[in-house]
C-alpha cells in the first residue's frame, strides 16, 4: 500500500479539519443564501432541503421593490450613499491631523494625541445621549447629517494613520525640506501615496462601520424613507411573518451581506493589515 | 528655535488639525461634558432639566431593572470572555499551519464578523425557529427534543453567547494570527534541539508569548461586553423575564423609550465606572498575576 511520510499524513489531516471546520463555521451563511433562493413554502417542509429544489428570485423581487413597511432597495442605496460620504469625510480629516501628529513639532503634541486616543477606549453609550439631544436642539434629526457627521469625530483614524506615517523614513522630509517644498506639498504629493495602503485599509473600515451600524442610524431616523439598510431590516422581522416568510427575510438578510462579502473577497489583506497593525476596531 | 519660527510652525500644525479637532471637539469632547452634567440633571421631554444631584446614580442603585442588567452583563462578560479568548486561539493555531486549502478556511471562518448585525442575527433567528429551524430540524433528525432557544430563560442569554461567538471570533482570529506570525522561529528552533515536544513548545513558549495580545483581547472583550445591544435588540428584546437586558439595553430603554435622559446618561457613566474599575484591576492583579509583560 502507498505510505504516506508522516510529514504528508499530517498535512492532509490538517487540510481535511481545517476544511471541515471552515465548511461548519461557514455552513449558516450559506444556508441564508439558500433559503432565500427557495420558495417560502419550501422551507416548510421536513426534512429540509439543503440544496434547493425550485430555485426563484421571487424573495429578492419581494423585499427590493415590494416594500412592506420599509423599502429595503431604497434603504440599501441610502447606506451606499451615508458610507461612501463618512468615509471621505473620515479620510480627509484623519489624514492632515494624523501628518501632524507623526510629522509636525508642536506644544503639547504626543499629551494631546494621547487624549485623543484615549477617548477610543469609551464605549458609544456614553455619546448617544447627549449627541442625540445635540443633534436635537441643531434639528438634525431625521436627516442624513444626523449620520453623517458625528462617526468623523473618533479618534480610530487619525490613530492608524499616525501609527503608519511613523513608519515612513525622516531623511525623505528631510530631503524635501531642502528642495522647499511647503509641509501641504510634501503631505498630498509624497506621504499620501506612500501611505495608499494604509487608507484603503482606513477607508474599508469606516465604510464598513457606516454599514453595519444598527444602533445609531435607528436612534437618528425615524422617517422609514430616509432610513439606512440595518435599522430597515430590524424592521423588516415585524413587517413579515416571520417563519411563512422566512425565504422573504433571509434575501433581506442576503442584500446587507453581499457589498460585505465582496469587500472581504477582494480586499481581505487590508482588512487583516489595518486590523492587527491598530488591534483596535468597532 | 526663534519665537517667530516656534509660533509659524504651531500656526502650521494647527492648520493640519483643525478640520478633525473641529469633530472631535462636538462630537466627542462636549458631548462626554454634557453627558457627565446630564447625568446629575432629572430631564424628560416633559419638562426642563434640574439640577438633583447625584439623586440619578443614587435611585439606579435602588432599581431592580438596573441591577438585573448589570448582573447579565457581568454574566455576558463571564461565559463569553472566555470563550473569545480561547476558541479564536485554537483556531489560530490550526490557521497558522500550512496546508492544502488554508487560506480557503480562513475566510470561511473569518468573514462573518463583517456581516452587519441584522444579517446575521435575522439568520440565527431563522436558524434557532422552534419549528422549522434549521437547528431543531436537526436535532430532530436525531432524535432529540427540540427547544425553543430564544423565549426559554435558561437557554436565551446562552444563544447570545454562542451567537456572539461565531459572528466575532474572526476579529480575535486576525489579532492571534498577527502575533504568531510575529513569534521568533529560532526559540523553536533551540527548543526542538533541546528535545522539547510540541506540547511544551505551545505551553512554554507560544503562550508566555502572547500574553500581552491575551491581555488586549481580553480588554477589548470585556469593553464589548458593555456595549453588547444589537444581539438583545434583534433575537429577544430583553427577554424572556429581563433574563437578557443588558446595561447597553436598559440604557437605551431609559433614553428612548421612556426619554429619561439625565437617568440614561447616569447609567452611560456607571458603565464607565465599572470599565475604568476593570482597568484598574486588571493593571493590578491580571498582569501581576500572568507574570510582568515581555
Amino acid at each position: 500500500m502507498f505510505r504516506l511520510s508522516r510529514h504528508r499524513r499530517e498535512r492532509l489531516i490538517l487540510s481535511i479539519v481545517g476544511l471541515v471546520l471552515g465548511f461548519i463555521w461557514f455552513f449558516p451563511i450559506l444556508w441564508m443564501f439558500f433559503s432565500s433562493l427557495q420558495p417560502n413554502s419550501e422551507l416548510l417542509v421536513y426534512p429540509p432541503k439543503i440544496i434547493p429544489r425550485k430555485v426563484t428570485l421571487e424573495n429578492f423581487k419581494t423585499i427590493l421593490f415590494s416594500g412592506r413597511g420599509v423599502n429595503v432597495g431604497r434603504s440599501f442605496l441610502i447606506s451606499v450613499f451615508l458610507a461612501s460620504i463618512v468615509t471621505i469625510g473620515v479620510l480627509v480629516t484623519a489624514t492632515p491631523a494624523a501628518y501632524a501628529f507623526a510629522r509636525l513639532e508642536f506644544k503639547g503634541r504626543d499629551i494631546l494625541f494621547w487624549l485623543i486616543v484615549a477617548t477610543l477606549i469609551l464605549p458609544v453609550q456614553m455619546f448617544i445621549v447627549p449627541v442625540y439631544l445635540l443633534l436635537d436642539r441643531l434639528r438634525l434629526l431625521n436627516t442624513f447629517w444626523a449620520i453623517i457627521l458625528p462617526p468623523i469625530g473618533p479618534a480610530f483614524g487619525v490613530f492608524l494613520l499616525r501609527q503608519f506615517m511613523l513608519t515612513i523614513p525622516d531623511e525623505l522630509e528631510d530631503a524635501a525640506k531642502i528642495d522647499g517644498c511647503s509641509p501641504l506639498r510634501f503631505l498630498v504629493q509624497v506621504v499620501v501615496p506612500l501611505m495608499r495602503p494604509a487608507l484603503v485599509s482606513l477607508a474599508i473600515l469606516t465604510f464598513l462601520g457606516v454599514w453595519n451600524d444598527l444602533l445609531w442610524p435607528m436612534l437618528v431616523i425615524t422617517d422609514s424613507k430616509l432610513m439606512p439598510l440595518q435599522p430597515a431590516l430590524a424592521r423588516i422581522r415585524g413587517e413579515y411573518h416571520g417563519t411563512f416568510e422566512a425565504g422573504t427575510i433571509m434575501a433581506g438578510a442576503f442584500i446587507a451581506a453581499i457589498p460585505v462579502l465582496i469587500i472581504f473577497a477582494f480586499a481581505s489583506r487590508y482588512i487583516v493589515r489595518a486590523i492587527s497593525t491598530s488591534g483596535i476596531s468597532r | 528655535m526663534g519665537a517667530t519660527k516656534k509660533k509659524r510652525r504651531d500656526l502650521t500644525a494647527l492648520f493640519f488639525l483643525l478640520p478633525y479637532m473641529v469633530f472631535f471637539v462636538v462630537f466627542i469632547l462636549i458631548p462626554l461634558i454634557h453627558g457627565l452634567i446630564l447625568s446629575f440633571q432629572e430631564w424628560s421631554l416633559l419638562s426642563d432639566p434640574i439640577f438633583v444631584g447625584l439623586d440619578n446614580y443614587i435611585e439606579l442603585l435602588g432599581v431592580r431593572r438596573f441591577k438585573a442588567a448589570v448582573q447579565n452583563t457581568l454574566m455576558f462578560a463571564l461565559q463569553s470572555v472566555p470563550l473569545l479568548l480561547v476558541v479564536p486561539l485554537l483556531l489560530a493555531l490550526l490557521l497558522n499551519k500550512t496546508f492544502v486549502g488554508q487560506k480557503l478556511a480562513q475566510n470561511a471562518i473569518i468573514s462573518p464578523f463583517l456581516i452587519p448585525s441584522s444579517s446575521v442575527l435575522l439568520l440565527w433567528i431563522w436558524m434557532l425557529d422552534s419549528q422549522t429551524g434549521m437547528i431543531n430540524q436537526a436535532f430532530k433528525a436525531l432524535g432529540l427534543p427540540g427547544q425553543a432557544w430564544l423565549s426559554r430563560q435558561g437557554s436565551a442569554m446562552g444563544v447570545i453567547v454562542f451567537v456572539t461567538l461565531w459572528w466575532t471570533a474572526g476579529f480575535n482570529i486576525i489579532l492571534y494570527l498577527s502575533s504568531l506570525q510575529d513569534l521568533p522561529q529560532e526559540f523553536y528552533e533551540a527548543a526542538a534541539v533541546d528535545g522539547a515536544n510540541r506540547w511544551q513548545q505551545f505551553w512554554y513558549i507560544t503562550l508566555p508569548l502572547l500574553r500581552n495580545r491575551m491581555l488586549f483581547i481580553t480588554t477589548l472583550q470585556v469593553i464589548g461586553s458593555f456595549k453588547l445591544f444589537d444581539q438583545v435588540y434583534i433575537l429577544t428584546g430583553g427577554g424572556p423575564a429581563g433574563s437578557t437586558r443588558t446595561l447597553a439595553f436598559y440604557l437605551y430603554e431609559t433614553g428612548f423609550r421612556d426619554f429619561m435622559f439625565g437617568r440614561a446618561a447616569a447609567v452611560s457613566w456607571y458603565m464607565f465606572l465599572m470599565i475604568a474599575l476593570f482597568g484598574i484591576l486588571q493593571a493590578r492583579f491580571l498582569n501581576r498575576w500572568l507574570g510582568e509583560g515581555v
